[in-house]
């Protein structure tokens, strides 16, 4: 079936976006990558813990069947975002990017305002940019003038796993915005990632509940099939057509008497 | 941005291609919707979204009854004179037609006032061709004036006139002002309208907003469907229907869709526009604008009105004429032939059987004739 | 005095980052060196001297979401 999702210049297959955060084992993750065919995976950038031998992730990632797209988290305001993806650019990470300003430590909710400033300054930059946001649409519309390649709405906010919470404003996202959507942060099942799809977003992303899952590379999966039903029934043709149920006898039927 | 900068800009940004491409997924993805963009709008108008018309005459029904209740409001047309400077090349009235011209005298308006009013109709439509030495208006305040006695609400479709002139008019009792573009494609308007001040296409595009200016109740607006392409004439009215509503949000702004229809003189309809594409047009219009009231005249059979009372029909014609003089006598000359002859006991019994309740008076008017009255007639600044 | 990663540290005169690195045994490309917001490559590090004030961070790319 073609039906390629394209950003920023690539074309994609996989509309399932993977986080690498949170996984017991790093070892696991070319594993996890592999069943669930993601082809955009989201790495971090941290100062290096001298005590605690923390390993280069990208020794797990295949550089040749993945974009790499580092996230910006630890950044509290647009300048600090900038300043990291400029660095992870540099240091050879590629210019895609998920910026993710989060100055709230309670819900870890994006600062919206940040992150268009942010998304301003690295998209006049050449960065492929994805911001991840709370789904307002004046943000939305401002984060497309600033030249963002998609928008990533949070489902829920992180780690709560509770799936399209934010599902009403989302779909607003979707039937105004006219770049991809791409649904990030709250999906704890993939249930959640189908219907998501089935909206209309055009990719999700998904870390916690597949790290943390009882078998990683076995939830992995589950989100794959469960993007692309999801996807497959957005394209079959939405039932929604049918919200306002058909009058028994037809209104327009006089036309073809 | 004035409404014939943002038709030029229409015109580059949607051609008659982007209107073939549209795909059956982009038509249920706006029927999905409830606030519809302009693009939205098209996209309704275009082929892909003719199968789809079930639907949409299901969800239009829906939005008219809740903005506009199960009810229509009854009017008629009652002609004052056919005289004309133009020389529209579709029209009777035109000044090369050797036809017979008429004009009442203000005190014949009022008698054939009083009988329409005996119907029981207390919402009147005034008719003249454009002619300021004929129907100047000074001609038109006299007649409103005499009729206001008998009528809650008194439009005038005649000439363009100046915000002063409407001011004036509102003084005298006018709450209403229909004025149809006919076709809104500067070129083939052009063509058209070879002769008279009719010929001034800016001019008339932007009648109904001096209107509005001028503190005039409700503007109507249209297309003489079939004298210009499918969708596009559609897709401008309804543009400008929403231009004047978004500007002018305390006014009722309605739109008529009359069809190009069998008159005096030698005109070939090039784009007739057919009964189902009359529906979609119906159809689409209310679900872009679902506060846009909508007319239906006596240009239409019976039926085929009876069954778009329905679908979005706000406003229609009953018992009308479109002779001067029509309902006095008859030595006057038709503008156009009438499809539905029934009379407004026939309408009113059509509508009650529907389901539907006739309105024959929505308002009462408060303001005297020396223009007291909460609006008054200063109109806006 | 310069910072890393933070943490204050007290000047090391004369040294390169190439040497610097060497003394705190990390290798070349095993992790991301930035100086005052400029990342250093590798092949660089030798010619880049430590100035008194700077800021240096040694970064890595870790999982994220």
């Amino acid at each position: 079936m073609n039906d390629p999702l394209v950003i920023g210049g690539r074309t994609l297959e996989s509309r399932l976006f993977l986080g690498t955060g949170k996984f017991p084992a790093n070892a696991m993750i070319p594993e996890v990558i592999r069943r669930s065919g993601a082809q955009v995976v989201t790495v971090a950038l941290r100062r290096v813990d001298f005590e605690a031998q923390e390993e280069n992730i990208l020794n797990y990632i295949d550089r040749k069947n993945c974009i790499l797209m580092p996230n910006t988290s630890g950044a509290r305001n647009a300048a600090e975002a900038v300043k990291i993806a400029r660095i992870a650019r540099a240091a050879g990470c590629g210019n895609w990017v998920k910026i993710e300003v989060i100055n709230d430590n309670r819900y870890l909710l994006p600062d919206n305002y940040e992150t268009i400033k942010a998304t301003e300054i690295l998209a006049g930059e050449g960065f492929v940019v994805l911001p991840y946001m709370s789904p307002d649409l004046a943000a939305a519309r401002a984060l497309v003038e600033a030249g963002a390649a998609a928008v990533m709405p949070l489902g829920s906010p992180i780690g709560s796993n509770r799936g399209l919470k934010m599902k009403e404003m989302i779909r607003i996202l979707i039937e105004e915005i006219e770049l991809p959507v791409i649904v990030d942060a709250g999906l704890g099942r993939p249930s959640h990632a189908a219907e998501a799809m089935e909206m209309g977003a055009a990719a999700v992303l998904v870390n916690t509940a597949i790290a943390t899952a009882e078998d990683p590379p076995g939830m992995a999966e589950a989100f794959s099939l469960a993007v692309r039903a999801g996807r497959l029934s957005y394209l079959a043709g939405s039932p929604e057509v049918s919200r306002y149920a058909r009058a028994s006898s037809p209104l327009t039927g006089f036309l073809r008497d | 941005m004035s409404f014939y900068e943002q038709l030029t800009r229409c015109r580059e940004q949607y051609s008659p291609d982007w209107v073939r491409k549209v795909r059956r997924q982009d038509v249920e993805k706006v029927l999905a919707r409830d606030r519809l963009s302009e693009r939205d709008f098209l996209i309704l108008l275009s082929e892909a979204a003719e199968e789809y018309l079930e639907e949409m005459a299901v969800k239009a029904r829906a939005l008219t009854w809740r903005h506009f209740g199960r009810a229509i409001l009854l009017y008629t047309p009652l002609y004052l004179a056919n005289y004309c400077e133009n020389r529209c090349l579709y029209c009777s009235f035109q000044a090369a037609n050797k036809i017979r011209r008429r004009k009442l005298t203000p005190e014949e308006a009022e008698a054939e006032g009083r009988q329409i009013a005996a119907t029981g109709l207390r919402h009147l439509l005034l008719l003249t061709g454009e002619s300021r030495r004929h129907t100047p208006v000074s001609y038109l305040r006299e007649c409103v004036a005499l009729l206001s006695k008998y009528f809650a609400s008194i439009g005038i479709e005649v000439y363009p006139l100046t915000r002063e002139e409407y001011s004036l008019l509102i003084e005298s009792g006018v709450d209403s002002m229909t004025v149809y573009q006919e076709v809104y494609d500067p070129d083939i308007y052009r063509e058209l309208h070879p002769k008279g001040p009719k010929r001034d296409y800016r001019f008339r595009l932007e009648t109904p907003e001096r209107a509005c200016q001028a503190g005039m109740w409700s503007v109507n607006i249209g297309p003489l469907l079939g004298l210009g392409p499918w969708p596009e004439e559609v897709f401008w009215a309804g543009l400008h229907a929403a231009y004047l509503q978004e500007r002018y949000p305390d006014v009722e702004i309605s739109i008529s869709l009359p069809r190009l229809q069998p008159f005096i003189g030698n005109f070939v309809c090039r784009y007739p526009v057919s009964d189902l594409r009359l529906v979609q047009a119906l159809l689409a219009l209310r679900l872009y604008q679902p506060r846009l009231g909508i007319t239906i005249s006596t240009r239409e059979r019976a039926e085929l009105r009876d069954n778009l009372v329905g679908l979005g029909v706000t406003k229609m014609s009953a018992g009308s004429s479109t002779r001067v003089g029509g309902r006095l006598q008859q030595d006057s000359d038709e503008q156009f032939a009438l499809a539905d002859h029934r009379s407004v006991e026939e309408i009113r019994q059509m509508l009650y059987r529907k389901g539907y309740q006739p309105v024959f008076k929505d308002w009462h008017p408060l303001r005297g004739k020396e223009g007291s009255g909460w609006k008054g007639a200063q109109g806006r600044s | 005095m310069i910072t890393v990663n933070g943490k204050k540290e007290p000047f090391p005169e004369g040294m390169s980052v190439g040497e610097y690195m060497s003394r705190r045994n990390i290798n070349p490309g095993e992790y991301i060196v930035v100086l005052n917001d400029e990342v250093i490559k590798p092949e660089d590090w030798a010619e880049t001297p430590i100035r008194d004030g700077d800021e240096l961070q040694i970064l890595v790319m870790l999982g994220g979401g």
